[in-house]
């Protein structure tokens, strides 16, 4: 066991609360230790305390002795996810405008259920609890119609005392333009009823379009409470002596405190899959690698998501979790991918695999425990690609037997036998992720030959190099951390803060109504930086504008050179919004005539911390890779496609060796496939590296 | 139609999975041509409106599959191309690249869709086609954005092209460019549009040429004729679980006051479905004329939607199918007829009227699973769109879509309640995105005073519609602003199911400074709303499931709670009668809702074949009972209301003629339109509820061949047990009577 160096001895800590697990990854500098314990949904700081005590074993340190030491202490959190998908939020109402009561229940596009029929939108705010009052602000700011604040503490009255409301939300058409309806409304409830949280959508997000704006705010009131378990930890890690203060991760990908947390928990919502991302980033760009898409394979699920240029590709509008939303957040689509996955045969007599999933509970047929179809880890059992007595580092045999009878009973549908089947849903599977990949980087005009994938989660390995194949990307990173890759995010990612500001003016209004805003919103992140104590010179911000032509939906966001706007600068912000914009549709698509509108501005903070950082080894050029012995794996369909492939242990290798296709690479709880045809070495931060042999 | 062929093919290549990853690669090669038109193009109705597409055709242009957002487009696709081989057969030749857009010669859904082809070669052998699709904003005509409801002639409403080639051998043609470019409004953001089409293509071109030369060119099209026949051989295998039989129905589109019949009797004989439109009223000089491949690709959809929602959409869908219309009539116009609405006007009415009739076949169908999705008629096909111009003080024009009003409510279903605005402009389950209203007043000199669901009861039933979209708008900054209407269904209302009753129609209404209203016709062009005045848009709504009495009472309060219906609506629709609070009064409730029974009864009409006890005696009922129509159950040769036991009719008559039948007419301004409805004699609850001009007999009629070919013994009197029915059937070809146009 590695001991903790004594000259670096502060430690950096990052926590990742999964459904099932708590992952924990320490670092201090020079070394990585990992743990896993079991997540406690009812009370989110046991299982984190648990996961501490369980690393702090391996650092041959108490959990005290050990947290004493911490300088950084990150988490990734599914608090607020969790009270999303299992409705368990505050009972909230909405005061809005006379007029529209009904818009945020008539949600954006209908879902088609799987048994066929439309599904009404999910409703967090029923009809009920939404109240509309009089008063009007007009496109420019202007009152048009004065607001009565009787009325507004008569609406809540009702809702308070009738409907039985636990939090508000107040969004107004225009709100954003001129806050000063929705202020005298937060004021006007905070004096009647002081306990009741009450959501500006105006403040919180001043962005334009009622919808989202409005969606947010009532998010943003709903999981108001999500946030016990959390308080509860903090007092934990206190009292355990932990003297860092603890830093979360937001869907953007940046962390944030905990009173910044407490004031936009909707934030929160993507924690997870953001500290992902981040840890993924990390990881590639120690391996020199800027410009690649994130592939995390878990049981039910592939998350995908692209980096470009050492930047995490942004989304401000769209889905999250079923509610349309403008939170700036890290692009992540998932598709219903995942070892769970299970094959089945549809009307028309063929293979098709997901989007049903076995979960953990029965799990696939090869846990034993009453799962009875087949689902991909069946397949790649049967195929011989996960070893039964090693999976998750032999912690958990497998049934290969069952996964063998579990494809034979679908095989029996199909005319194929289980083998056949068995390959079926790898292909199958894989057709999905490669679909899923490729139209990712497409869609946005990007091509596959210049970014590399990188794979973490369960079984990602075992697909990753075979989806480069079929897309025809060059480089697969697999990081020796894969399988805790989101904890480690939560160690590394820095302070990011960002303020909004709407301004739908033409570019051509002229610098002085951008800078003043652009000035305006960068000084205010940078209170906002200094207040979580980043020290002045750990902190940068920048600010970027969101550019269309008029009449457009999509936006581009174009970095301004600094806040201090002048006409040369937008000269060049327009000519660049013309590159960019070129670039990403096609030159031949550009109307210089149609007027450009600067539609938002946006500034972005960043505080540098102290982060973790995977430990840099000696690279040895001439590491011969011994192998443990060698496994039948089918690589072709029918006879000939079975093959002996050569089997290496994580722990034989070292920076420096270099396997040949097709091989077998057990790393502790995941496994890597080297197909024929291509190379892995490992480089100085014990990342796998997975190229076509050259 | 294209009939599928017997496959003679290397059956042996493929099996589940290989055919599975090639479906997979051809959609996943469809969307992203469908993605290039999304980053290419750069009008509004594109990037915003999402009205685009990419279909995927083989070397014949049977359908595959499609991409993008419209799938109405992908039937539509398969005829341009088959119109394109027709007309040029061995002359298509590699980097070809075709455009058509007239209706009559081989087009899309209507002029603006213009359909770019490109057939796609590996080496000098054809092996599928790509065609693309979307919305130009204009195509030049008499009017700005070429919907003119005005016009009496094709030659009217823009440009008309039949299949030409944009690109010869990879090199562009010019002169056919030059041409386009000169005819139509807006050229720059056209032609753009147009390239982002042609892009598209040679994306698709690229991929699959890849796709099928690793295949071996022989295999990619044995693989792809697989995909389609495993589909059909499904498609068949269902059609085959509904009742054989004849159902028919009919129904009326609109112009002005004028109605114009559209009959369609669907025959289920085995594995087959034919839509026979015979009877449908000659094509007329307006622009609501539609096209045989069109109504099919709305049939197509629509059905595919009810019994295949699992099913690839591809050519196996349409080949068990067969649609008979008639020329020279509105489903069926021919040159010089104006077309440009002949996708969202009679299409939409003669699809639906062909939808009806499968509903009723599968209400009559124990065996077919697809029965679980019995609802009223598809709100997606009443519209009450209208566009806008106007002109600021410096003579800036703008245009623009109120789109809202084609949020029609959604009919109500088995067990469930329709959805408020669910229904889109084009096709049945893509609704077209909402339009933020902070963004409608950024861009236009608009002021939107009310966005909402519909107010009242809408479609009623024990499962109700749900309610159109109302919004009210006027002009800012600006003297006036100019609106044509696109409105369909401004007299009558989609019907519901199961004794549901109709919904509410499309309503437009100017109000004016003084506190006025004034209604305005679905079809009005030249609409001025002065500065201080308000245009409001009511939009339709589906009809409701089952008998309204019969609505859980508690349902009733929560639309009550909700203020969808205020409490005067509880009482005189749903009988749901209130004590104190929000809780209804169950004992009141019961009480009221007998009444409301019993006046039904008193009003009604009796039977007109009534059944006297004797006749019931003598007539073997046993055996288990089958659905007939929810309500209905068929025992023998005896049909049965399956709530009371009252006997409703012996084979061959319909199962409505021992119904009494209550007539109400419609309670507003305009060409008469009654609300007929079929009762149980014993209870009086309604069995089918139906929406026709005053005068028009029965609108339907339900008769599955073991229904029909019942043998009743004589009896003493002489009466025959098959003897021709006196009930008057829909769809026979007869002249409509009252203020129809026939």
């Amino acid at each position: 066991m590695t001991k903790p160096s004594r000259t670096k001895p502060s430690l950096c800590v990052g926590v990742d609360v999964g459904g099932t697990f708590t992952d924990v990854v320490v670092s201090d500098g020079s070394n990585v230790w990992r743990a896993k314990a079991l997540s406690t949904p009812d009370d989110v700081g046991r299982g984190v305390i648990d996961a501490c005590m369980a690393v702090a074993q391996q650092l041959g340190l108490s959990a005290s002795a050990m947290l004493a030491r911490v300088e950084r202490f990150g988490l990734g959190t599914t608090a607020v996810t969790n009270a999303l998908a299992a409705h368990t939020g505050l009972r909230t109402g909405l005061i809005t405008t006379r007029g529209f009561e009904d818009i945020l229940p008539l949600s954006r596009g209908q879902l088609v259920r799987e048994d066929g029929w439309l599904a009404p939108p999910a409703q967090i705010v029923p009809r009920e609890r939404i109240v509309g009052v009089a008063g009007r602000i007009d496109r420019d700011g202007a009152e048009t119609e004065p607001l009565d604040v009787d009325e507004v503490l008569g609406a809540a009255a009702h809702l308070i005392e009738v409907e039985g409301v636990e939090a508000l939300a107040v969004s107004f058409l225009w709100g954003f333009r001129n806050p000063a309806h929705e202020d005298l409304v937060l004021s006007a409830i905070e004096a009647a009823y002081p306990g009741i949280p009450c959501i500006s959508g105006a403040r919180l997000y001043p962005v334009i379009r009622e919808y989202e704006r409005t969606m947010l705010a009532v998010l943003n009131a709903y999981v108001a409470g999500a946030f016990t378990g959390i308080d509860a930890l903090t007092g934990r890690l206190q009292e355990l002596g932990c003297k860092a203060s603890l830093l979360l991760v937001h869907s953007g990908g940046g962390s944030i405190t905990v009173p910044e947390a407490r004031r936009f928990p909707i934030g929160l919502a993507e924690s997870g899959p953001a500290a992902g991302v981040a840890g993924a980033l990390a990881v590639a760009t120690t391996s020199n690698v800027g410009d690649l898409v994130t592939c995390d394979m878990g049981g039910t699920s592939f998350d995908v998501s692209v980096i470009s240029g050492w930047s995490p590709t942004r989304q401000t509008r769209g889905d999250l979790m079923g509610y349309w939303t403008p939170l700036s957040r890290v692009d992540i689509e998932s598709i219903g991918a995942g070892g769970g996955s299970i094959g089945w045969v549809d009307a028309r007599g063929m293979l098709r695999v997901g989007p049903h999933s076995a979960g953990a509970v029965p799990g696939p047929a090869c846990y034993g425990r009453g799962g009875e179809a087949p689902t991909v880890t069946d397949a790649l059992v049967v195929l011989g690609y996960i070893d039964p007595s090693g999976f998750l580092g032999g912690g958990m045999a497998l049934d290969s037997e069952l996964a063998t009878r579990s494809c034979d009973l679908l095989g029996r549908l199909l005319g194929l036998d289980p083998e056949e089947t068995a390959w079926g849903i790898r292909q199958i599977a894989l057709e999905g992720m490669a679909r899923a990949v490729r139209s990712r980087l497409v869609n946005r005009g990007l091509d596959p030959r210049q970014y590399a994938l990188i794979s973490y989660g369960g079984c990602g390995g075992l697909f990753t190099a075979d989806i480069a194949r079929l897309i025809g990307s060059p480089t697969v990173l697999v990081p020796a951390l894969a399988s805790v890759l989101s904890a480690f995010g939560a160690a590394t990612s820095d302070i990011r803060r960002e303020r909004v500001c709407s301004l739908a003016v033409p570019l051509s209004v002229g610098p002085a109504p951008i800078r003043g805003a652009a000035e305006d919103l960068a000084t205010q992140v940078e209170d906002d930086l200094a207040s979580d104590g980043i020290a002045a010179a750990d902190r940068s911000v920048v600010v970027e504008a969101d550019l269309r032509f008029t009449n457009q939906v999509a936006e581009l966001a174009i970095r301004l050179p600094s806040p201090s706007v002048d006409a040369a600068m937008l000269d060049r912000v327009q000519s660049e919004f013309f590159t960019e914009y070129g670039k990403r549709y096609g030159s031949g698509s550009l109307m210089r005539s149609v007027p450009t509108e600067v539609v938002t501005l946006r500034a972005i903070g960043t505080g540098r911390t102290t982060t973790a950082r995977l430990p840099q080894r000696r690279l040895s050029t001439n590491r011969t890779a011994a192998t443990s012995g060698s496994r039948s794996v089918r690589v072709a369909r029918g006879a000939g496609g079975l093959e002996k492939v050569d089997l290496y242990v994580v722990d034989d290798l070292g920076p420096g060796s270099s396997i040949s296709g097709p091989a077998l690479i057990d790393a502790h709880d995941t496994t890597i496939w080297v197909p024929a045809g291509m190379t892995a070495r490992v480089d100085r931060w014990s990342t796998f590296v997975l190229e076509v042999t050259r | 139609m294209t009939k599928h062929k017997s496959a003679t093919l290397p059956r042996a290549t493929f099996d589940p999975i290989a055919l599975e990853v090639l479906r997979n690669r051809l959609e996943a090669t469809i969307e992203e041509a469908a993605s290039t038109i999304q980053r290419t193009a750069i009008s509004p109705v594109v990037t915003e409106g999402l009205d685009f597409s990419a279909t995927l055709l083989d070397a014949d242009g049977r359908l595959i599959c499609g991409g993008g957002f419209v799938k109405y487009h992908w039937w539509a696709a398969a005829h341009a191309v088959k119109s394109t081989i027709a007309r040029y057969g061995d002359a298509i030749a590699p980097g070809d690249v075709f455009l058509a857009n007239d209706p009559h010669t081989g087009g899309g859904l209507h002029l603006g869709d213009v359909m770019v082809q490109r057939p796609i070669f590996v080496g000098n052998k054809r092996v599928a086609w790509a065609a693309l699709s979307s919305h130009l904003m204009d195509i030049g005509g008499m009017v700005p954005g070429s919907f003119a409801p005005a016009a009496t002639e094709c030659f009217q409403e823009g440009l008309r092209i039949p299949p030409v080639r944009l690109f010869r051998a990879d090199v562009e043609v010019t002169d056919v460019w030059d041409l386009v470019r000169t005819n139509i409004r807006l050229a720059t953001q056209g032609e753009m549009d147009l390239r982002s089409l042609v892009a598209g293509c040679h994306v698709a071109q690229e991929r699959i040429a890849v796709l099928a030369e690793s295949m071996g060119v022989e295999d990619f099209a044995a693989g792809i004729a697989m995909l389609l026949e495993s589909c059909a051989t499904e498609m068949r295998r269902r059609i085959g679980m509904i009742a054989d039989g004849t159902y028919e129905a009919v129904n009326w589109a609109e112009w002005g006051e004028e109605f114009f019949r559209i009959p369609c009797t669907l025959v289920v004989d085995g594995e087959r479905l034919v839509f026979d439109y015979t009877g449908t009223a000659p094509q007329a000089p307006h622009f609501f004329n539609s096209k045989l491949y069109i109504i099919e690709s709305g049939l197509g959809q629509s059905i595919g939607w009810m019994l295949a929602p699992d099913l690839p959409f591809s050519q196996g869908l349409f080949d068990p199918m067969e649609l008979r219309c008639p020329e020279g009539t509105v489903v069926s116009s021919i040159a010089p007829a104006p077309v440009n609405a002949a996708h969202i006007h009679v299409a939409k009415v003669a699809y639906e009227t062909g939808v009806e009739c499968l509903r009723l076949a599968l209400a009559a169908s124990p065996d077919a699973p697809a029965r679980q999705y019995l609802t009223g008629w598809q709100a997606g096909t009443a519209m009450g769109v209208s566009t806008w111009t106007t002109v600021d003080g410096s003579g800036k024009q703008e245009v623009f879509l109120l789109q809202e009003g084609a949020k029609s409510g959604s009919s109500g279903g088995v067990g469930k309640d329709g959805i408020d605005l669910a229904w889109s402009l084009i096709g049945a389950d893509f609704p077209t995105g909402f339009t933020d209203i902070e963004m409608w007043e950024a861009w236009y000199p608009v002021t939107v005073f009310e966005k909402r669901s519909r107010l009242g009861p809408n479609g009623t039933g024990e499962f109700r519609s749900g309610a159109g979209c109302q919004m009210v708008v006027g002009p800012r900054g600006v003297d006036h602003m100019t609106g044509m209407m696109l409105g369909i269904r401004r007299w009558l209302p989609l019907n519901g199911a199961a004794g549901g009753w109709p919904g509410a129609t499309n309503e437009f209404l100017v109000h004016h400074a003084d506190g006025t209203a004034e209604e305005v016709g679905a079809q009005d062009f030249d609409v001025v709303v002065q500065a201080g005045e308000r245009f409001e848009v009511r939009s339709a709504s589906g009809g409701g499931f089952g008998d309204p009495l019969n609505r859980d009472a508690h349902q009733v309060a929560r639309d009550v709670e909700h203020r969808r219906i205020d409490r005067a609506d509880a009482e005189s629709v749903y009988g749901v009668v209130f004590a104190d609070g929000v809780e209804p009064d169950l004992a009141a409730t019961a009480e009221r809702r007998h009444e409301l029974f019993a006046d039904r009864l008193h009003r009604s009409q009796p039977p007109i074949r009534p059944l006297s006890a004797t006749d019931i005696k003598r007539l073997a009922t046993e055996g288990d009972p089958l659905p007939f129509y929810p309500g209905v159950v068929q025992r023998g040769p005896v049909a049965f209301s399956d709530s009371t036991g009252a006997v409703l009719a012996i084979a061959p008559d319909h199962w409505t003629d021992g119904c009494r039948v209550l007539e109400e007419p419609c309670d507003r301004e305009g060409p008469p339109v009654v609300i007929r409805s079929y009762l149980d004699p014993v209870s009086g609850r309604s069995l089918y509820v139906e929406a026709v001009p005053a005068g028009e007999p029965r609108s339907f009629r339900s008769s599955p061949r073991r229904w029909t070919r019942q043998v009743v013994a004589q009896d003493t009197d002489g009466r025959s047990g098959r003897r021709p029915s006196r009930s008057r059937a829909a769809g026979s070809g007869r002249a409509a009577k009252g203020r129809t146009a026939v």
